[in-house]
């Protein structure tokens, strides 16, 4: 199976899932009473990214009948996915085409979009508590993505505080893009430092797609600025030999590859980091200082609020705790996690998650109505394109596969080793592909 | 001149490490380059070795038992162990145990694939 082959399957996806149609059933059972609350069985969708807007168009052409309600705090969708080549700068890129309404995907998939902020949920109660009302479910999704964990970088919460103003991770979606293209857009030059976070994070190709694309806007502008690309690990945490050949060879004035360096402390003052680098010939982490005159400081990861608010198990790594094979939490049965939040070894990507949601769904679906379900069944898949160059539009990608082994999943990975103008062309249309999916088409109203 | 501000400059980044909890990616570098050599174990699998309450206890009370599990491998690694050097990279050792210990669901890069 080919890249393109994977990348139509997942916009065909849409076109060949099955549409069941069910009676309504168990309905009425739910103690709690809440404006709006109809005689159908209620999925709450906690989250409006790749996933929640998966599982809740999913769940509703697998269970027609059932109600389906996506909660999320912002009016508008805006994409991380896609979104560096707009910092990049590439010819045609926008920030309106990272954009989408909530509205469209609600009123073209038949689920209902509330505008609101989850403040509490109650397990027992089957409720989840918003700025506005509570809301009863008899299942619910938490789709929340990530959050910033600044306790492993800073012991200090106010450097914590400090660092995520000056130098915004831009690792969740909306005003911290913004942020971070205007420092690119105005940088004069010196030092950009990017910085690649440990452990497992969302997106693991972004801060070195990031690096190449800032890259780009320099070499494509003039500006005399290099970007510094701080990396725990010792090669590239995803497509490794693709990303160092790019860094070698296409933007070998424009990046420094900064393997095994940890930061060690800020001063957004002064400009200035203190990293903690690995010498090779003491096999000691050494101590050093450099100029910071810009900066995308990207911190480490853990599961979004929600999951704590729910209060289900999380692994020692911060990810909710799931099920072995499949999506409930194994707190609660009626409690689901999909995309970045959930402790499965998969990557945390836009395409995984739109994966998983699909798959999810199915079994949600399935369980309510009271169908069996084989989780052997179906497995995700990701597919994952960086743009690398501008001139001429050249990529890298990875692809994920998962199976099955003693009872777990097991993800395999194959990447490209080089940039390629084929790859480069298929991120516009695996975007636009995906959006159609999330979103379907825009009507005027 | 150079060795000795190396050495002096080792001996603060140590009181440093002394009071923290320890950096797993730090740990993974640690044990590629000083322990792995000596041990032949790639870093996936010497994690996969125990748990993490398992882990945890062989680092109590100044690495004791870690001490005693992995003596007498070689005379190498018997004189790291005994060392200040490993006092000062212990707890990220530890870091690095725990963070892919064998109920952790995580595996160490460690070389042999690509992870994300």
């Amino acid at each position: 199976m080919t890249r393109r082959d994977i990348l139509k399957l997942s916009a065909a996806a849409a076109a060949v899932a099955p549409t069941l149609s069910f009676a309504a059933s168990e309905s009425g059972k739910r103690k709690t009473a809440d404006i709006d609350r109809s005689s159908k069985q209620r999925v709450i969708v906690c989250g409006g990214g790749f996933g929640g807007l998966t599982t809740a168009k999913y769940i509703k052409e697998f269970y027609p009948e059932a109600e389906v309600m996506l909660i999320e705090k912002n009016s508008h969708f805006t994409s991380c996915p896609y979104s560096n080549l707009w910092l990049g700068g590439i010819e045609g890129t926008s920030l309106q085409e990272l954009s989408y309404s909530y509205l469209q995907a609600a009123n073209n998939f038949g689920y209902r979009f509330v505008n609101e902020t989850v403040t509490a949920i109650d397990k027992k109660a089957q409720t989840v508590t918003t700025d506005g009302q509570t809301y009863a479910y008899d299942r619910l999704v938490l789709a929340g993505g990530i959050e910033y964990d600044y306790d492993k970088l800073f012991a200090d919460k106010e450097i914590a505080k400090e660092c995520y103003m000056h130098y915004p991770p831009a690792m969740k979606p909306g005003s911290e893009h913004l942020s971070l293209k205007n420092k690119v857009e105005n940088f004069s030059g010196g030092n950009f430092i990017v910085t690649v976070p440990a452990g497992g994070y969302r997106c693991p190709p972004a801060p070195y797609e990031r690096a190449c694309m800032i890259a780009n806007y320099f070499k494509k502008n003039g500006i005399k600025g290099k970007v510094l690309l701080l990396d725990p690990r010792e090669k590239p945490g995803a497509k490794p030999e693709g990303f160092l050949y790019v860094f070698k060879h296409l933007y070998a004035d424009y990046i420094e590859y900064m393997p095994m360096s940890e930061i060690k402390d800020i001063d957004a003052a002064n400009k200035r980091l203190t990293i903690e680098r690995f010498n090779k010939e003491t096999y000691l982490y050494e101590t050093r200082e450099l100029p910071m005159d810009e900066g995308n400081i990207i911190p480490p990861m853990k599961a979004a609020k929600l999951v704590e608010l729910a209060g289900i198990k999380r692994t020692p790594h911060g990810w909710a705790q799931l099920e072995k094979l499949g999506f409930a939490s194994v707190s609660d049965p009626r409690v689901y996690v999909v995309g970045d939040s959930g402790g499965h070894p998969f990557p945390k990507s836009g395409h995984m998650a739109n994966s998983c949601g699909y798959i999810a769904a199915k079994h949600i679906a399935y369980a309510m109505q009271g169908k069996a379900v084989d989780k052997r069944a179906d497995m995700p898949s990701n597919i994952c394109y960086s743009m690398v160059g501008e001139n001429p539009l050249e990529g890298i990608s990875v692809h994920h596969e998962v199976e099955v082994k003693g009872g777990t999943y097991s993800v395999s990975a194959q990447s490209t080793k080089r940039p390629d103008a084929n790859t480069g062309e298929s991120i516009k249309p695996w975007f636009d592909a995906i959006m159609n999916d999330l979103f379907g088409p825009a009507k005027n109203s | 001149m150079k060795t000795v501000i190396a050495i002096i400059f080792c001996l603060a980044l140590g009181a440093y490490a002394q009071d923290r909890l320890g950096s797993h990616s730090k740990g993974l570098t640690y044990y590629k380059y000083i322990i792995k050599p000596e041990l032949g174990i790639p870093g996936d699998v010497f994690t996969k070795k125990y748990t993490t309450q398992e882990w945890q206890a062989l680092f109590d009370d100044g690495a004791k038992g870690f001490k005693k599990q992995f003596s007498n491998v070689s005379p190498k690694l018997d004189a790291f162990l005994a060392s200040d050097k490993f006092k000062q990279i212990a707890p990220d050792l530890r870091a690095f145990t725990i963070f892919y210990a064998q109920d952790s669901g995580y595996l160490a890069p460690c070389d042999t694939k690509e992870r994300f």
